[in-house]
């Protein structure tokens, strides 16, 4: 099978459908993984097993078919740097770290990454007469749509963004879901690291300073009023 | 026996003329119908927007999509969609994503995803028209509060002929 037999779709839906893709590493053989990828969409339900580069992310069919880089985690970076995301050479596509940010994760609230993808726009033409988009040719700056995505600043896995063109999904031939469809990360085993407690303690401070006003009320009324009545005139 | 045949190749001949006739028929009513130069209402899917705060909304996200029939009534003229973001009070922004669809022929979509930074920018839109057979737009932002940052998705406003 090449790269150019591989039939790829772009999945509009008219309502919101969830959409669920679960990882599992089976066998890691130095930086080659072995995983299992299935993907689950109503009623459609879906196995592959595909290796995977754990450096550079390249993930191939068993039968080697190429299908690009999974964006599902990228390499270690820091606030401020530009990494290649995607792709090769001329065409690959760079992200840049922009902002350090608090976000609620399956593991609390977790420091994340975003991540600032791709150019300005891209524009697509999709004909039902021809196929356009291949896996590999997706993940270029011609065609790889614009994002942000969020990033756990500790391991490095996507918490929150935009799975389209990712090498998992096309290997159950979906280049992408439309625009409406957010990647979040509901459940891993991947210890994500501490909490930002902080940021915990900064969302509850309203309500601390709502149950400190209601105290203060109540206390005024009870003790300082009541005793201010029994002053002798 | 060839007069059967042939009378059999005719029959099947004329059931398949009827039923690509329908077929067509049923694509046209499918296609579209409206009173040419009158412009679809800005209501029902046309129009989606989600709203933060509470009583009143301190950020929104919005998209609308609209057409105009054209001289058959069966296309759309002139399209023209648009996404917007605002905000207010203590809420700021950062990126506003929107994406557009539509159709330049019935059988090809065109897909246009725009990215804009505007770090602090409470108010931001971006429009586009054309002549096409449908459009559909959807819009995203982030926004950012003393305590949090969240996104709104305005959902697909969307409109056919």
């Amino acid at each position: 099978m090449t790269e150019a037999s591989i039939n790829s779709s772009i999945l509009f839906f008219k309502e919101k459908v969830t959409a669920r893709l679960t990882i599992l590493i089976e066998e890691v053989n130095n930086s080659l993984g072995l995983f299992k990828v299935s993907l689950k969409i109503g009623s459609y339900y879906q196995t592959r097993e595909l290796l995977v580069n754990l450096t550079t992310r390249q993930v191939t069919m068993l039968d080697g078919t190429p299908l690009g880089q999974t964006i599902i985690w990228i390499q270690p970076c820091s606030l401020g740097d530009r990494i290649q995301y995607v792709g090769q050479g001329d065409s690959a596509v760079f992200a840049r770290v922009k902002e350090s940010l608090s976000e609620d994760t399956v593991q609390g609230v977790q420091d994340v990454y975003s991540l600032y993808i791709g150019g300005e726009e891209v524009e697509l033409v999709i004909s039902s007469n021809t196929t356009l988009l291949n896996p590999l040719n997706s993940q270029s700056i011609k065609h790889f749509i614009p994002r942000v995505n969020y990033y756990d600043a500790d391991t490095f896995i996507m918490v929150r963004g935009t799975i389209d063109q990712d090498a998992f999904l096309s290997a159950f031939n979906i280049i992408m879901f439309s625009f409406s469809e957010e990647f979040r990360l509901v459940y891993t085993n991947v210890d994500l690291g501490p909490q930002n407690l902080f940021a915990v303690f900064l969302r509850l401070l309203p309500y601390i300073i709502l149950v400190a006003i209601i105290l203060a009320v109540i206390f005024y009324f009870v003790f300082i009023r009541k005793k201010r009545g029994r002053k002798p005139r | 026996m060839r007069g059967l045949k042939n009378t059999g190749l005719t029959i099947s001949g004329i059931v398949a003329i009827v039923f690509l006739l329908a077929a067509s028929g049923l694509m046209l009513l499918t296609i579209g119908s409206g009173p040419p130069g009158t412009w679809t209402p800005l209501s029902g899917d046309a129009v989606k927007e989600t709203t933060y705060g509470w009583p009143l909304a301190t950020a929104f996200v919005k998209s609308t999509a609209r057409g105009r029939y054209g001289s058959t009534g069966y296309y759309f003229d002139i399209t023209d969609h648009s996404g917007y973001r605002g905000c207010g009070g203590v809420l700021t922004t950062t990126w506003m994503a929107i994406a557009m669809y539509r159709h330049i022929n019935p059988t090809t979509v065109v897909m246009t995803v725009k990215n804009i930074t505007n770090p602090n920018i409470w108010g931001c839109g971006y429009q586009f028209s054309g002549v096409f057979y449908s459009s559909q737009t959807q819009t995203k932002a982030q926004f950012k509060s003393l305590v949090h940052t969240f996104i709104l998705d305005s959902g697909t406003a969307y409109v056919f002929p």
